[in-house]
This record gives structure tokens, sequence and C-alpha cells, in this order.
């Protein structure tokens, strides 16, 4: 057919589209269904606290970065704890670490939770969404009976944790962990192996694992592509290499090669949880022993006066940290995730920089739409999870 | 004015109401049972268990503002919502629900896409008749006393394309590309507001009804049943149109949607070819077999 007439359409997805996650804007240009070019805008949720760190004292910092990518809040804090502590020069207790292993990887789960439930929602299998909520639910209760706070425990904490774990907090976590591996079995049986579902998400959004490299993608959207890299496995922190647990990876680089990997994951995390929890100890230390850095017991606070004064101290000023910069990464719930951590010596941090992989995948999304169908567009933005949060700090 | 024709008017108000109440149900029906598949309570605080929900929805959109975005026709953007209530309401009028009241014009149930009059084709001639309650009455009792003698036993992959085709005909998921909530921000319902909306809203389930209703009568013995006197069949018709029903409701809230061009591609390259064959066969048998 030689004369119809065909007119490219320019069309603006979001920033208030429900299906970007967050205010994500895509300037699409569409001829009829196919996507011709793409171009992500990001900025819509600037928050500016980056800027606002270079005003907090060292320990102040931990509730503004949970606030960033929020939809794995420990996971940033615990970034920024690393970095600090190495600036510091201190180790933590073992105990501690492997609390905070606990914790990073129920995370995770709690993430990919999030990010399952929204996806399965956008390809519209709605009830996926509620019964992942309902497993994060319970997630959340742990987080409020570790600190009372739900979303944004600040739990972690420079030097070690906030306080110790509260009494049956093992009990509640193996609770949990039993419950939750079944569940995970259900949603696979709604979408694993779903005709509907496997058309919707196989060969659409291909990366290849050379294009993964050379965008720098990191975490389960380069694992898809048949890339092993994860920190926990090549720069161990927090003794990870004392753990044993396997790094899912899938070769398709698709959506439904994401999906896998995730689901792959949240499951070696159920097992490192595990590994954890027979280590930790139901009570003991949760900070390390320095008095610069961990306030006093409340006990020898109102009893003695050098612990007074101590309190008063870390209350008041804050602790110093050696000038020198540091970069500790963590393996987050959407790949290499870590804080640049710059001192000048004083008690505030002089330039607190994140490194997000939420803003990487955003910038290979044009790759990944660009030829497809305006409803892959929709299938893609939930595969590789970005957290606008964390793009745009 | 003959009584015939009052009672025929009555008759025809009765059905009218109870088919706005068969929508109002089916609101409620919806939200509850998505509740219960999403582990949720669902409506509960208006009325008992909250029954009256549909009510309260209906008040609030009655009082809601008219909207018209400035560059849509006045006209088209008002007739639209009434055109699609109306056809869904006419479309209705062809079902016979009970041995007593026989409404039908076989010929405009067929208006619908090409696979789904052709699996109605394929029971017509099985049946050997237009008329919806000769077919109907076909399927009264059973084979070797165990098998309900219903069509969708002769016509099993019938009743597949006609469900199929009748998901797909009310826009209901895996099927509702118009409004696909994530895609296109329920497309088109965005534009409406107020009753016009409800109208959409009234139509999307009136449809449903009515193909549940169709599905009924051609394929699973419309009110034939055993345990109940023929008079008493309106109850099983009630309960294969209600079980109909709930298949809708349960395939919306656990499957995925399909992507345009997939439907687009299942339909034209697997339904339409399943029901010409199925209708060719079907013709065959009846030819061989002597109908």
């Amino acid at each position: 057919m030689p004369d119809i007439k065909t007119e490219i359409m320019t069309v603006n997805m979001g920033p208030q589209h429900p299906s970007t996650h967050g205010v994500l804007r895509i300037v699409l240009e569409l001829d009829g269904e196919t996507v011709l070019s793409a171009a992500p805008t990001i900025g819509y949720l600037h928050t500016g606290i980056e800027k606002t760190i270079e005003q907090k004292k060292w320990q102040q910092v931990i509730p503004l970065v949970e606030r960033m990518d929020y939809l794995s809040a420990q996971s940033n804090s615990l970034a920024y704890c690393l970095s600090v502590e190495q600036l510091l020069g201190v180790e933590v207790p073992e105990r501690v670490r492997n609390i905070r292993v606990l914790i990073a990887e129920l995370q995770r789960i709690n993430s990919h939770l999030v990010w399952l439930g929204t996806h399965g929602m956008e390809v519209g299998a709605v009830s996926v969404m509620l019964y992942c909520f309902r497993e994060r639910e319970l997630l959340l209760n742990l987080n409020e009976m570790l600190a009372g706070f739900r979303m944004f425990p600040s739990y972690l904490r420079v030097g070690g944790l906030r306080e110790d774990l509260p009494r049956g907090f093992h009990d509640a976590v193996r609770a949990f962990l039993d419950r939750f591996l079944p569940k995970l079995d259900e949603y696979e049986d709604l979408l694993t192996k779903n005709a509907i579902y496997l058309k919707r998400t196989q060969g659409v959004g291909v990366m290849s694992r050379d294009d993964a490299v050379a965008y720098g993608l990191v975490g389960p959207i380069a694992r898809a592509t048949g890339l092993d890299y994860d920190v926990r496995k090549y720069f161990p922190y927090l003794g990870y290499e004392t753990y044993d647990f396997a790094v899912p990876t899938q070769t398709a680089g698709d959506v439904y090669a994401r999906y896998l990997v995730r689901i792959a994951e949240m499951k070696e995390s159920v097992k490192i949880c595990r590994q954890a929890l027979d280590r930790i100890a139901p009570v003991g230390v949760f900070a390390i022993d320095d008095p610069r850095i961990t306030p006093p017991p409340k006990d020898r606070v109102y009893t003695e006066m050098e612990a007074l004064i101590q309190h008063f101290l870390i209350y008041s000023q804050g602790f110093t940290v050696p000038a020198g910069e540091a970069y500790v990464p963590i393996e987050g719930p959407r790949g290499e995730h870590g804080f640049y951590v710059v001192s000048d010596g004083t008690n505030r941090p002089w330039r607190v920089k994140a490194r997000a992989p939420s803003l990487l995948a955003c910038q290979a999304l044009e790759k990944m739409i660009v030829g497809g169908l305006i409803a892959d567009v929709i299938a893609v933005i939930g595969s590789i999870d970005v957290v606008m949060g964390d793009v745009d700090r | 004015m003959s009584p015939l024709l009052i009672a025929q008017i009555g008759l025809t108000l009765f059905v009218f109401v109870m088919l706005l109440n068969s929508a109002a149900i089916m609101v409620y029906v919806e939200r509850k049972v998505a509740a219960l598949l999403q582990q949720r309570l669902g409506p509960y605080l208006v009325g008992p268990k909250g029954l009256l929900q549909p009510l309260a929805d209906v008040i609030k959109l009655m009082f809601k503002e008219e909207l018209r975005p400035r560059a849509a026709d006045p006209l088209l953007f008002a007739l639209a919502p009434i055109i699609s209530a109306t056809c869904a309401f006419a479309a209705f009028a062809v079902v016979p629900f009970g041995a007593e009241t026989t409404f039908f014009a076989s010929a405009q149930m067929i208006s619908y896409e090409l696979s789904y009059g052709l699996a109605l084709a394929a029971v017509l001639l099985v049946s050997n008749s237009l008329s919806v309650t000769d077919i109907v009455n076909r399927q009264a009792g059973s084979w070797w006393h165990v098998i309900p003698r219903w069509s969708v036993f002769v016509q099993p992959i019938g009743f597949f394309i006609y469900m199929t085709a009748g998901i797909a005909e009310t826009n209901r998921a895996p099927f509702d590309f118009p409004e696909a909530e994530q895609e296109l921000v329920a497309g088109y319902h965005t534009e409406y507001s107020s009753m016009s909306f409800a109208l959409f809203f009234l139509a999307e389930y009136i449809n449903m009804v009515t193909v549940s209703a169709v599905a009924t009568d051609l394929f699973l013995g419309g009110w034939h049943g055993p345990f109940l006197p023929e008079s008493l069949g309106w109850i099983w018709f009630l309960i294969k149109v209600g079980a109909l029903l709930f298949f809708y409701v349960w395939m919306r809230w656990t499957l995925p949607r399909y992507r345009y061009d997939q439907l687009m591609r299942f339909g034209w390259k697997v339904l339409l070819p399943l029901s010409v064959v199925n209708l060719l066969v079907t013709a065959a048998g009846v030819l061989y077999f002597g109908g």
C-alpha cells in the first residue's frame, strides 16, 4: 500500500502517569503503537537530600539517606554507615555485622515484594499486588518491632545499632521466613508459567550483556543479562563471604529474566536470613565500645558524671570524622549502591554523594523500549524497578 | 389498550428494572469477589455486609459534576454513553429466561464479532432452530440419566470460543484494552464523569449479564435442571448465569492483560479459524447424522 499517510505522535508519559513508579516522565515518539524514540526526563522528585546532608551531623544523616531510595531504606543507611565507619577506622563487632546482614536481606525481600506487586499490577494481574503487600506488611511489622517505625526505622547507626534487638525478634523473623517461602510459591503459581504473562514479558525490553556493561547496569537487571556481578561476592562486606548463598543469573536479558532473577534472589535472601539468625545471640553487644561515637547507657548517664558529659557531647556536637573520603558499596535490592562520603575533619559531612542504581537504569530505559510497543513500555519500566527518590535525591 | 399489550409493557418494565438491579448486584459481587480473591474485606460499611454499597455509589455519581473536555463534540460526547447503555439493554431483549417468556430475534445476536457469531451459528445448526426457546428446550433431559443434554457437551469448542469472544466483547480483563488501566489510565473513562460515566459502567455490567445469559441458554441448557419443577426453572437459570458471572470476575482479578497486538493475533489467527472449522465440522456432522 503506497500512499497511507502516517503521522508521528509525540506523547508525554508521566510525570503523573500511575505506572511510572513515582514521577518519571518519558517523552515518547510514537508511530501508531510503536515507540520510535524515548527520552526519560528526571528531576520531578528532587528533594535536595544530598545538599541537606551537608548541614547535618554525621549521625543525623541516617534518617535522611533512608528517605532517598524509600523502598529500601535500611540498605541506604547501611551503605552510609559502612562508608563513615571506614573513614572513622572502626570495626563493628561480629554480632552487629550479622544483625546488619539480617536486616539488609529482609530489606531486599521487602523491596522485591513491592517491585513484584507493582510489576504484576502493571501487566494487569492486580491481585498479585495485594498478595505481595500482604507479606510486606509482615516485614513492616518486623521493622516496627525493631524500631517503632515501619518504613524508615533508622535503626542502623554509625558504629552499630540504635539499641539491642527487641525480645522475641528471632521468633518473629523465623515465623515470617517460614510463612514467606510457601507464599512465594503462590506468587509464582500466578505468574511464572502463566501464558499471558510469558507473552507480555518474554523478549520484551531486551538488554544484551554488552549493553548492560556499557550502560553500567548493576543488580538484577545486569544479572538477567548473564553478568554475575554481585557486590556481596566480588567485594564482600559485613562478612558475606562466610555465608552460603548463590547469585542467581539469567541470560535472556528481557523482562521475564529480570522477574526470574528477583524471585530467585528472594529465595537466596531467605537462606541468608536463616544463617544470620543462627549466628545472632538473642542478647549481646549492639554497638562499638567507643565513647566518642556510642552514647553511654541511660542508667550510667543518670548516675555517673563522666557518662553524662559523654552523653552531652554526643548529642550536642556529635563526633568528628578524620578528613578523607570513602566509598564502600553494598549490594542493595537494585544493585551496587553506595555513598561516597567526604569529610573535612569536622562534625558534619563535607559531601555525601549517592551512587544510585536507579539512575543508571533510567538511562538505559531508552535502549530497552525503543522499537517496542507502548504497552511494553509499562512492562519495562516496571521491570527495571526504578525508585525516583533514588534517582533525583 | 388491550390487556395483552399492558401485560407485555409491564413485563418489559419488570425486566428492565431487574436488569438495572442485576448491574447493581454485579457491582457489589465484583467488589466482594475481588476482595475475596485478594484477601481483603471489600465493602462492609454501607448497609448490612456492605449490601447498600451500589446505592451509595449511584448517589455519589449523581451528585458529581458533569464535565466535558472543551474540544469534544457536545452531541457525540453526550450520546456515546446513552448509545452504549441502550444497546446493552436492547441486546438483553432477545434472551429468554423462563419457560413462559419468549422474546427472540436470533439474527440480532449474530451482529457480534465474527467468531462470536460463528460459534453461535454452530449451536444453531446443531439445534436446527433459530428460536432460542427451541434451542433451550432441545437441551432438556439427559444422556443415560447422567450427563445433561446441554449443547456445551456437543459443542465444547463453540462454548470456548463463545466465552473467549464474550470476554473480549464486554471489554473485560484480560482483554480490557479500551480502558487498560495501567497503560491508558482507564482510557476514555477518564473523560467521563457523573452519570455518563455511570452509564458506561452500567452498560459493561449489563453486557456481562447478557453474554452469560445467552451462554446459559445456548450452551448450558437454560432453565432445565434436575430437582426443580418446570415452573421454578428460573432458579436454575439464575444459578447458571451466576456461575458464569463469577467466572468472569474470577478471570479479571487473576490474569494479566494481553497486549493489543496479541489479542488481534489471537482473534484473527486462532479464534476465527477455529470457529470456521468448528462450524464446518458441525455442518458436516449435522448433514451426516441428519441433525
